[in-house]
């Protein structure tokens, strides 16, 4: 009998909040549909995990296997940006290469998160700069950083970075609201996205980027290589069978066992620390200053434009990919019914998915 | 002001400068592509 109720007699307060927590996030994936795909396996690995002497973790549990293999070898984070460049049209950005610098200046978010955790004392700097990731807006970078930098760190960290994500219609607003002005807002752009891009410029595009980016910083050829990677076999026109597999199949089948596997890393005693509240803090300011980075460079360009860019667009040079150019439009259109700017926004948010993964790379250039 | 401090400092220029600059070689990349192969109707 007494063998039967081990499992209550060995649990502790503790385990009791985190599976709390795990329900939590499955609430919050099913009813309020805030990244699913995520945070529902997150949740429950997060409760298989905390179960007292769950045989899910532990030398042989299953959750322990997927972690050793998955994530300790950075296997997971790359299958995912293989799948996630087999899904990114480059064209929206390819026919405005200018919005490419929009990608750049909405990175501000990583490195001054990095800068506020470092500034609190509480962490190292590897620490630092793997919370400051979460400004990169992009889940599989952000794993891939923090389990270099801080695996201790990792499971308050993805659950930032994608809860955050799936924040973005609530926190990129007020920001664009606070730091623009209506008539700002009300700027429309020359619609000059009827433009073509040749079939040799989506294919070469992603092999230069990656021997450029590659030659620069080879330690970021695993995050950048695998990503264009995955767009190769879907610009090359021949592979139309992988590029659907890797869009699809690869990207399911990893997401769920990246998922419950991230959950397995929310261990009561290392998830219930106040370092956890300070990393959903900074987390939460990694995004409004990246929001903010963007716009404050879009305004300072115009003071150089004769033609003038709508600033908000500089909101959409995260990764959060459509989610922050849907959001910018929405705005521009509640300023204005007949103001279309979504395309020059989505051009924004593709350069937004390159800037985080060379932020990463940058990052573990020079904090590794 | 601590050591971490400095040198998360130090990482916030050198990695701004670092993407700003890396994505404008990206930018010339493409503008160089466009002009090789430019598209065909």
């Amino acid at each position: 009998m007494d063998k039967l109720l081990e499992g209550l007699y060995g649990m502790t307060w503790q385990q009791g909040v985190m599976i709390l927590v795990g329900l939590l996030l499955i609430y919050l994936a099913i009813k309020k549909e805030y990244e699913p795909m995520l945070l529902l396996p997150i949740g429950f690995g997060a409760i298989l995990t905390n179960i007292p002497l769950s045989s899910a973790i532990g030398e042989n549990g299953f959750l322990t296997i997927l972690y050793n293999a998955g994530i300790r070898t950075e296997l997971f984070p790359i299958l995912i940006f293989i799948a996630v460049g087999a899904m990114i049209d480059f064209s929206p950005l390819l026919r405005q290469p200018v919005m490419i610098f929009f990608g750049a200046a909405a990175q501000l978010g990583i490195f001054l998160a990095m800068l506020l955790a470092a500034s609190t004392g509480a962490f190292s700097l590897k620490e630092a700069a793997s919370i400051g990731i979460i400004g990169a807006a992009d889940g599989p970078t952000s794993i891939y950083v923090a389990n270099l930098f801080a695996p201790d760190l990792l499971g308050p960290i993805s659950v930032a970075a994608y809860s955050y994500m799936a924040l973005v219609p609530m926190i990129q607003p007020p920001v664009i609201r606070a730091l623009t002005t209506k008539e700002e807002r009300q700027i429309r752009m020359d619609a000059d996205y009827d433009s073509k891009v040749s079939k040799k410029v989506l294919i070469l595009f992603p092999i230069v980027v990656t021997l450029v980016a590659g030659i620069i910083a080879p330690v970021s050829v695993g995050l950048v290589g695998a990503l264009m990677f995955g767009n190769l076999v879907r610009e090359s026109g021949v592979l139309e069978r992988l590029s659907k597999s890797a869009q699809n199949e690869l990207a399911n089948l990893v997401t769920l066992l990246l998922g419950i596997t991230i959950g397995s890393t929310m261990v009561a005693e290392r998830f219930l620390a106040p370092t956890t509240l300070m990393i959903l803090g900074i987390g939460l300011l990694a995004f409004v200053f990246d929001t903010a980075g963007g716009v404050l460079f879009a305004k300072f360009i115009n003071l150089f434009l004769k033609s003038k860019v709508n600033p908000m667009i500089g909101a959409a040079g995260i990764s959060a990919f459509p989610m922050s150019a849907r959001v910018v439009q929405k705005i521009a259109q509640e300023e204005d019914p007949t103001n279309f700017i979504l395309m020059q926004a989505i051009g924004a948010n593709v350069a937004g998915q390159i800037g985080s993964i060379v932020a990463g790379g940058v990052l573990l250039a020079l904090v590794g | 002001m601590n050591e971490v401090v400095l040198e998360a400092l130090k990482v916030l220029g050198a990695g701004m400068g670092a993407v700003f600059v890396v994505l404008m070689l990206f930018y010339f990349i493409v503008k160089g592509l466009q002009k090789i192969f430019p598209p065909t109707e």
